[in-house]
């Protein structure tokens, strides 16, 4: 975390929290199975929560400590809840339509996380120590690899969790790099989450009545 | 009174625990698979049995055959006692011989052993012969990758290719053994483990199968020979086992000096690690199946991504 | 004060609910118009007071209205009004043709007036990440009122409106952090610790440069996939063609303003800290490249609403470029275009929808002869057509013509070659297409019933398209002089 100098253990784990938060994605981008997407969602935003809450003991700030319990009720138990009792309702057992095959949207993932871990290098290294400089990297390869997944796959569902991936990268970077952030700003964001995530499953639902698919791939009736 | 063992022995006796045991894990192994299987499964010492069934018979050459043919056993029998020299079985103190050779020695004579099977089962030029040797070629490409990484990570992580080292840096160094860059390695090779002693998700070698590699390729082979190629594959999957847990995941219970306690020591807690990584690995077998042929690259590009992502984390760990 | 802005923010709140407190169309058609002309009149004693106090801050600078603020809110205010009194006409004429049902008007009223209100609060707050969350709740208001009526094709347009933009804005969230960060750097010796424009502007000299350089590329590719500067444009014409009539010109003639206002304020805060030559180059890239998209959409279009939405696109182009500029006439004219932009939008919009309503169809090329089907709607139709294009005696000319103006005055003559060369090409795009509209060869479908709509569907076109000309003809010095203050304000 910028600013604060911690204990060895902490970096440790921090360290491996945050592979294994990359490794989440990672593990999303070579499935191609709806409800292991919002299992690995969860569980990525399981490990977050638990960064987080390390972090906020760690450098006894209270805001985190709050962020990090909001962090764990809505993105690990709320919004899979939610993703989940969608899939069960409408009775979504389909596989996921890719455009590009997994072995290549795994490389692609990992040029996006080398490209994140380049920009992140330039960008803040001159002032932040190795860990942080590791973390935010992870994290804006989170978002990198959020945008390849929208790209990428042609269902609603994984649109949304595409946005949610971008949405857990910006909120990892903001615990990494700026601690002292409004925590208005994350109150705010987390609302944010919500409403987006209703609005999207409301119009997917629409969508679901009106083609009886929650595949995008027959969006392209609209161009020029 | 003490008494102290010489190097030498520790030697010879690396060799004789590699090449006594290696049939007790894989029969182990196979008898897991069959319990968790719901069935009673043959004997752990099935593996002896065939070794001294094989053993026993006469030796039968194809006509046509090349010289190839019969020095593939060998060759490939020869590189795994090689093998055997470099690697941190008993001892965490290097012996005489384990500065013959770093990792990648190590890994050439893997090939070594793996090409001179290759050529042999092309010698005969029958078909299954020339599916399984292309087979094997296509993963041994695919794997290649992701071994170099790991070799790469390890040198970084030890600043240096030799097993011996790796196994003491880790030891000495607590955060580096919990570091991301560690497990991502560790995660990596068993992958490639998994992939190399022919376990699902690439294969299940059985011979009732039509889509074996492994048994394809020795197909033409039976008595002493095969008994030979069948004890160094044994081999293989012991030294395997034994990279992956003495140099990367649990490095501890070897002898620290020379007396025969610890001799015996390293001999048991060696065989006990085993023992649990081979229960392990027969429940990855059991529990998952099999991938079609043309999506091995998802998975070997899963463990190269493992691979990079360890070198990565590595340059940032931050401490 | 307090309690005014309250007030005036609570006006469209109340309407939104009004469908479902007293569940009689009409109640909810006249609560809505009577919200829409009370935010007109607040919005324009906003700007009053801001031009007066300079700046109005209450809430403990929570909310902080300078001219530009107020500006904005009276633009949204402007077309807010228009699209109220026209969606009355419009609505109507849809549950005549059974296109909708009255639950889906409830629906409508509820979110029109809530994207209004979303609208309103944007350029009040003076905390960046909350005006950013705040354009993201415009997306998801006005992404329902895309679907007013539930069909295939308007999901599609909405799904891609959530979409393209939450993802946009989400880049936006990343570049406000940075901004955070860049004022947050352990070791530095000024701190500044806030996301408050007025803060971050006037401390933007300790900043941390190369952050703030990164940052504000993201903030111009989040916000301008809002405002639908090019590449990031695409969600535009599928929102805009599929969206009801009065939404499309609320989406286009305000919403895109509104974004664009946080462009402007990272403008000039980057600009203070690494020199304006920054942010000005990537707007005027930028912006070019919009004009250049907006223009080719033009061309070859055959839908009507599409054709006006690729005319949004250039527009801000154009408006991009002009606060790229920069210099007095740049900024000066990309503000007036803005108010132009407000004006003369709304008219083709609700024309397009009185086609709409007549003929069943957007497509230009089934449409002909409207002069002699819907004379006063035509009439409107093509002078408004003049007027959006920067025909002399509109407004549009004078912001246009004051943006040619600044990039020769900046030596950029190759920049105006184009831009000239874009806006004749836009110029004859357009009007070839409307005149064949309008004065093409009547088919004489016996189908179609000869004669305009209402009042209700004239009145909303007819004043704007006088606003505009006089505005041509006269700028009154008290406009004058509001723009030039936020010329300042951004320039300075």
């Amino acid at each position: 975390m910028l600013g604060y100098t911690m204990p060895i253990y902490i970096y440790v784990i921090e360290s491996l929290l945050v592979a294994l938060i990359l490794l989440s994605s990672f593990a999303m981008l070579s499935s191609r199975w709806v409800s292991f997407y919002i299992h690995s969602y969860a569980f990525q935003s399981f490990l977050i929560f638990i960064l987080t809450l390390v972090l906020g003991i760690e450098s006894q700030n209270i805001n985190l400590y709050l962020v990090a319990f909001l962090t764990l009720f809505i993105r690990t138990i709320i919004v899979p809840y939610m993703l989940l009792r969608m899939i069960k309702k409408f009775n979504i057992k389909e596989e996921v339509k890719l455009s590009v095959k997994i072995p290549l949207s795994i490389i692609s993932g990992l040029l996006l996380t080398v490209f994140a871990y380049f920009l992140i290098y330039r960008l803040i290294s001159p002032f932040s120590p190795k860990i942080v400089v590791n973390a935010s990297s992870i994290a804006l390869s989170l978002v990198f690899i959020g945008f390849f997944m929208i790209i990428s796959r042609f269902t609603t569902i994984t649109h949304i969790l595409g946005i949610l991936i971008i949405e857990n990268g910006i909120f990892l970077l903001s615990v990494v790099v700026v601690p002292t952030l409004p925590i208005i700003v994350e109150l705010v964001v987390l609302f944010d989450i919500l409403v987006t995530l209703v609005a999207m499953l409301i119009l997917s639902m629409f969508m679901k009545m009106q083609t009886g698919s929650f595949s995008t791939a027959m969006l392209k009736r609209l161009v020029g | 009174m003490d008494i102290y063992l010489n190097s030498t022995i520790f030697q010879i006796f690396q060799v004789i625990i590699v090449l006594a045991f290696s049939p007790f894990i894989a029969g182990f192994i196979s008898k897991m698979e069959e319990i968790f299987e719901g069935r009673r499964g043959p004997s752990v010492f099935q593996p002896y049995y065939d070794l001294h069934k094989l053993f026993h018979k006469e030796i039968l050459v194809p006509s046509g055959a090349s010289f190839i043919f019969g020095l593939t056993p060998f060759v490939s029998f020869v590189s795994m006692v090689l093998i055997t020299l470099l690697l941190p079985v008993l001892t965490i103190y290097p012996l005489p011989l384990g500065f013959m050779g770093d990792m990648l020695a190590g890994a050439f004579l893997f090939s070594l052993s793996s090409f001179f099977i290759n050529l042999a089962s092309l010698d005969l030029s029958t078909s299954y012969g020339g599916l399984g040797s292309s087979r094997a070629t296509l993963l041994a490409i695919l794997s290649e990758p992701t071994l170099i990484l790991v070799f790469v990570g390890v040198a970084l992580i030890a600043k240096s290719t030799l097993p011996y080292v790796m196994l003491h840096v880790i030891v000495s160094s607590m955060p580096l053994y919990f570091s991301s860059s560690h497990f991502l390695i560790i995660a990596a090779f068993f992958m490639l483990f998994l992939a190399d002693t022919d376990r699902r998700p690439i294969n299940a070698s059985t011979h009732v199968e039509m889509s074996m590699i492994e048994e394809a390729r020795i197909l033409e082979y039976s008595g002493p020979y095969l008994a030979f190629l069948k004890w160094s594959g044994y081999m293989k999957q012991f030294l395997l086992l034994v990279i992956f847990l003495n140099v990367l995941v649990f490095p501890w219970g070897l002898s620290v000096n020379h007396s025969p306690i610890s001799l015996i020591i390293a001999v048991v807690s060696l065989i006990i690690k085993m023992l649990i990584v081979g229960l392990i690995a027969a429940v990855i077998d059991t529990a998952i199946s099999r991938l079609r042929f043309f999506r091995y690259q998802e998975y070997f590009s899963v463990a190269f991504v493992l691979g990079v992502l360890a070198i990565m984390t590595f340059q940032y760990k931050g401490f | 004060m307090q309690i005014f802005i309250v007030a005036f923010l609570i006006i469209p709140l109340l309407a939104s609910l009004a469908p479902f407190i007293v569940r009689n169309k009409r109640f909810a058609e006249y609560a809505s118009l009577v919200s829409s002309s009370l935010v007109l009149i607040g919005s324009s004693v906003i700007l009053y007071l801001s031009v007066s106090l300079k700046t109005i801050s209450i809430f403990n600078k929570a909310i902080v209205i300078d001219e530009f603020g107020a500006y904005i809110i009276l633009l949204v205010g402007i077309v807010y009004f228009l699209s109220s009194m026209y969606g009355i006409s419009y609505m109507r004429l849809a549950i005549e043709d059974e296109k909708m049902t009255d639950k889906e008007l409830g629906r409508y009223y509820l979110f029109l007036n809530l994207f209004a209100l979303t609208m309103l609060v944007a350029p009040m707050i003076n905390n960046m990440a909350i005006y950013l969350i705040d354009i993201e709740l415009t997306t998801i208001t006005s992404a329902f009122l895309v679907v007013t009526e539930i069909t295939e094709k308007s999901i599609e347009a909405a799904w891609k409106y959530i979409v393209v933009v939450s993802v946009g804005l989400s880049l936006a969230l990343l570049g406000t952090i940075l901004f955070y960060l860049s004022g947050n750097i352990p070791g530095s010796a000024h701190i500044v610790s806030s996301l408050d424009w007025t803060v971050l502007s006037s401390h933007a000299a300790y900043l941390n440069k190369d952050i703030v350089r990164f940052a504000f590329v993201l903030i111009v590719i989040g916000f301008g996939t809002k405002v639908g500067l090019s590449p990031m444009h695409t969600w535009l014409p599928d929102a805009h063609s599929e969206a009801p009539s009065p939404v499309s010109s609320m989406l286009s003639a305000s919403l895109l303003n509104t974004a664009m206002y946080g462009i402007m304020r990272y403008f000039s805060i980057a600009g203070k800290d690494v020199g304006f030559g920054y942010p000005k180059a990537i707007m005027i890239a930028i912006g070019i490249f919009t004009i250049f998209t907006g223009v080719m959409g033009i061309i070859n279009q055959k839908s009507t609403k599409r054709l006006f939405a690729y005319s949004s696109i250039e527009h801000m182009g154009i408006i991009g470029l002009g606060f790229g500029l920069g210099g007095l006439f740049g900024t000066f004219g990309a503000l007036l275009q803005m108010l132009s932009h407000s004006l003369a939008k709304p008219i083709m919009f609700f024309g397009s929808g009185n086609l709409l309503h007549k003929y069943k169809t957007k497509d230009i090329r089934k449409i002909k002869g409207v002069f002699y089907v819907m004379p006063k709607t035509a009439f409107l139709f093509s002078i408004g057509v003049l007027a959006l294009i920067g025909a002399p005696p509109s407004v549009t000319f004078i912001s246009e013509f004051l943006i040619i103006l600044q990039s020769l005055k900046n030596g950029y003559y190759i920049i105006t070659i184009i831009l000239v060369g874009l806006l004749v090409a836009a110029f004859v795009g357009l009007l070839a297409k409307v005149v064949s509209i309008v004065f093409g060869k009547d088919d004489d479908d016996p189908n179609i019933q000869k004669g305009d709509f209402g009042p209700l569907s004239i009145l909303p076109m007819a004043l704007p398209l006088v606003v505009l000309i006089i505005l041509g003809f006269y700028i009154p010095a008290n406009l004058h002089h509001l723009l030039i203050g936020i010329t300042h304000i951004i320039i300075k």
